[in-house]
């Protein structure tokens, strides 16, 4: 157990870095300083570096200004140290740098997250500020529409047929206990997703295609079943935990936010930070470290980099654009958030899907009016550059459309459902018009366009005994993985995880007293229809009518 | 929720400036009233909590140390977000710290708020016979900044009461002013999250 107050140790002169540390971090991305963190709060001597002058690594968000230098430097021949490449950058002029925020690695944070328990735990979440994202959009046959994410939204839907209505239910009712029920889906295992839909649950292919990828957020089709069953589970069980959405994300920035505050909580438990400044080599035998200033670290344990790795031949695809709008009719009410999913073959022929999360200003990373786009896709090369334009086309054409004034925005009858006691409910936002008949007026104004590659890095085959590889974030939009590695990591230095963030805190604030976990809520408490109502209605059977209170 | 909620205002302070000029020290004289001596770089203090009263309203001030972040120009630009009041702290014995109050100034403008109310400290003023810094240069620094000034003393207790309180009078005024404050669409996850302006929440 460390403590808060047990930490202060005297320091040889103010501005003299130090000349030993047991651990070397190379690095601020989040692995990199959520085990920083951990380290410096179990009693590690911690000196945590990073080449570039701004915290975040790969994950790293970025002003203007700074966006420039590291497409720059990425783009450079004499760059090696970095798995990103190929960047085309278009930024408009007489914008402010300072007001933008880019996320080069954006992620969003589901509310039954490994990382979030941590967050509360180290309670780094009082450094940051959460925002909610419940607007998941599927592009289908042309249209947006918006996914059906709790019970209510099935049972409300206009586009589904009372047998499909049922498959979804019953399919919910297993998916939140599928890790208990493994006669279902054992001899899946391994297979596609799209299969074990399809044979056990008959669902149709429209349903399908919203579980896997924009509920699961898989790229594939051909994901394996039990994979996308925990994802499509974590999607149902983060809902209500703090309201009526899924996820949240972290404003100003997504994993270089986060990881800035496991940076200064390791500051606070006494690790040593400095910035700009390059480890020129380290020798892994004596474990001395040369900085670009030819300053010598004598390092005890072990030297924990994120640079290093190497590139393999897989690469995936990065957009982001900068638009002169807010977008507000993608969002839901007082949210400034939402995903856009266009899954395979729905952009001429796109094999994996393209997802699209997009920030409003209330993101504190574009200036009121704007949005910023960030789509990305595991295909590679031309063709991936070429999904991503397109389903940016997609992308402008509706929001030309939802947000043209001469559109008339009547909800007319069959927007409306009627819930069992009467009351009316608006099926969903309407996004989910066709685009095929639209012509837009006016055009969408583009202050920012970037795309970029990133190559999947793989660390050395023989890697010294001194030193531990940190992988580089993931394209997967969540989080997933991220803790898991950083405990891998403790691991390898501590011999343990049993004493990972275990930190006996002062209480400083009595408003800021660790509640450990978040609210304990059942899954789709608030969307549960009870058994009077379904009483009422005949197409539901006693079976759905008995699973939904969980 | 805010019913059992204990403070009226709830603001936020930063201290910032060179390593060795007093922040802790003042912070610490300001929230417990203690003094240490000795010289300790800022290790283990994330923030401060201490309750006033001013003009009949319960003001509580959290105030942020640099978690030592500030040694090799690193603080994380997380550190600015959502601070009302930045205390900017040099040492009257020590002209470096006073010359690097420009830069910390410029680091501030950049990274923080529009609108957030700044002070320019010099801190140990009680040690006349090493002083570097006169009162006037002091005084001059802040009037070029436009910002105000006082000379205090975390060790013989000279106008820290003073420093912290007229910061939070001027940011009391500022927030008095405006309308009702927005609605941050904030998710309060529990943990003593960053946004607390929804109130206690005591487990």
């Amino acid at each position: 157990m460390a403590s808060a107050s047990s930490s202060k140790v005297p320091a040889a002169s103010p501005n003299t870095p130090p000349d030993s540390c047991d651990v070397l971090v190379y690095g601020t991305g989040l692995v990199e300083s959520i085990v920083a963190a951990a380290l410096a709060w179990q009693g590690t001597n911690v000196l945590h570096l990073d080449p570039n002058p701004f915290y975040g690594g790969l994950w790293a968000s970025l002003n203007l200004e700074e966006l420039k230098a590291w497409t720059d430097k990425i783009n450079s021949p004499a760059t090696n140290d970095t798995p990103f490449s190929n960047a085309y950058l278009y930024i408009s002029r007489n914008l402010d740098p300072r007001k933008y925020a880019i996320d080069i690695s954006p992620h969003v944070l589901f509310t039954r997250a490994d990382l979030l328990n941590l967050l509360i735990q180290s309670r780094v979440s009082r450094y940051l500020e959460f925002k909610p994202l419940g607007s998941f959009h599927t592009f289908e046959q042309d249209s947006f529409e918006k996914v059906p994410g709790t019970k209510e939204d099935i049972f409300t839907s206009q586009n589904l047929t009372l047998l499909t209505k049922r498959s979804l239910m019953r399919f919910m009712k297993f998916v939140v206990i599928w890790d208990e029920t493994p006669d279902v889906w054992l001899e899946y295992k391994g297979k596609p997703i799209s299969l074990f839909l399809k044979e056990k649950f008959n669902l149709d292919e429209p349903q399908i295609v919203e579980l896997v990828h924009s509920i699961a957020l898989l790229s594939s089709p051909s994901s394996p079943t039990e994979l996308a069953l925990d994802r499509i589970k974590r999607y149902l069980s983060s809902m209500q935990v703090y309201g009526n959405f899924p996820a949240m994300y972290s404003m100003y920035g997504s994993g270089g936010e986060i990881a800035q505050g496991f940076c200064r909580s390791a500051a606070v438990a006494g690790a040593v930070y400095r910035l700009g400044t390059k480890l020129s080599s380290f020798d892994d035998e004596s474990g001395v470290a040369v900085l670009d200033n030819g300053e010598k670290i004598k390092v005890t344990e072990k030297l924990i980099t994120s640079y290093g790795l190497l590139p393999s031949s897989r690469e995936i695809t990065r957009m982001v654009a900068v638009v002169e709008k807010d977008c507000k009719e993608w969002f839901a009410e007082g949210e400034s958030a939402a995903i856009v999913v266009f899954p395979p073959e729905t952009l001429d022929g796109n094999k994996y899907a393209v997802q699209a999360l997009v920030l409003g200003s209330g993101s504190g990373q574009v200036p009121l009016g704007q949005a910023v786009w960030y789509l990305s896709t595991q295909e590679s090369g031309e063709q991936g550059r070429k999904d991503l334009f397109l389903a940016l086309e997609k992308m402008e054409e509706s929001i030309l459309r939802e947000s043209t004034e001469d559109f008339e925005f009547d909800v007319s009858e069959e927007d409306i459902a009627y819930l069992p006691n009467g009351m009316p409910v608006v099926s969903s936002v309407r996004l989910g018009e066709s685009l095929r008949n639209f012509t837009p007026k006016e055009s969408l104004k583009y202050l920012l366009k970037l795309t970029y590659t990133q190559k999947v890095t793989v660390p050395p085959p023989q890697p010294g005994s001194k030193t531990i590889y940190v992988p580089a974030p993931s394209i997967d939009i969540v989080y997933d993985g991220v803790v898991t590695r950083a405990q891998a990591i403790y691991e390898g230095v501590t011999g343990t995880t049993e004493d990972f963030f275990e930190v006996d805190f002062e209480d400083e604030d009595d408003d800021a007293t660790a509640t450990g976990n978040p609210p304990d809520t059942s899954i789709g408490d608030v969307a549960d229809i009870d058994d009077e109502e379904l009483g009422d209605h005949p197409d539901f059977d006693e079976e759905v009518a008995g699973e939904m209170t969980i | 929720m805010a019913s059992s909620r204990n403070y009226d205002i709830l603001i936020k302070l930063l201290l910032i400036g060179d390593s060795g000029v007093g922040k802790s020290c003042l912070l610490l004289r300001f929230s417990e009233d203690s003094f240490t001596p000795s010289f300790i770089t800022t290790i283990g203090i994330d923030f401060k909590i201490r309750t006033i009263d001013l003009d009949g309203k319960r003001i509580k001030m959290q105030i942020w140390d640099t978690a030592g972040q500030e040694r090799f120009r690193t603080i994380t630009t997380a550190y600015y977000r959502g601070a009302m009041g930045i205390l900017l702290v040099y040492d009257v014995t020590d002209e470096k710290s006073f010359n690097n109050i420009r830069n910390w100034f410029a680091n501030v403008e950049q990274h923080a708020s529009e609108g957030v109310n700044k002070l320019l400290i010099g801190n140990k003023c009680d040690w006349e016979e090493k002083r570097a810094v006169s009162t006037e240069q002091g005084k001059a620094l802040a009037n070029e900044l436009g910002i105000p000034f006082i000379e205090a003393s975390a060790k013989a207790n000279i106008n820290v009461e003073e420093a912290f309180v007229s910061l939070a009078r001027q940011i009391k005024q500022r927030v008095d002013l405006a309308s009702e404050p927005q609605q941050s669409g904030s998710v309060d996850i529990g943990g003593g999250s960053k946004n607390s302006n929804g109130g206690s929440k005591c487990c």
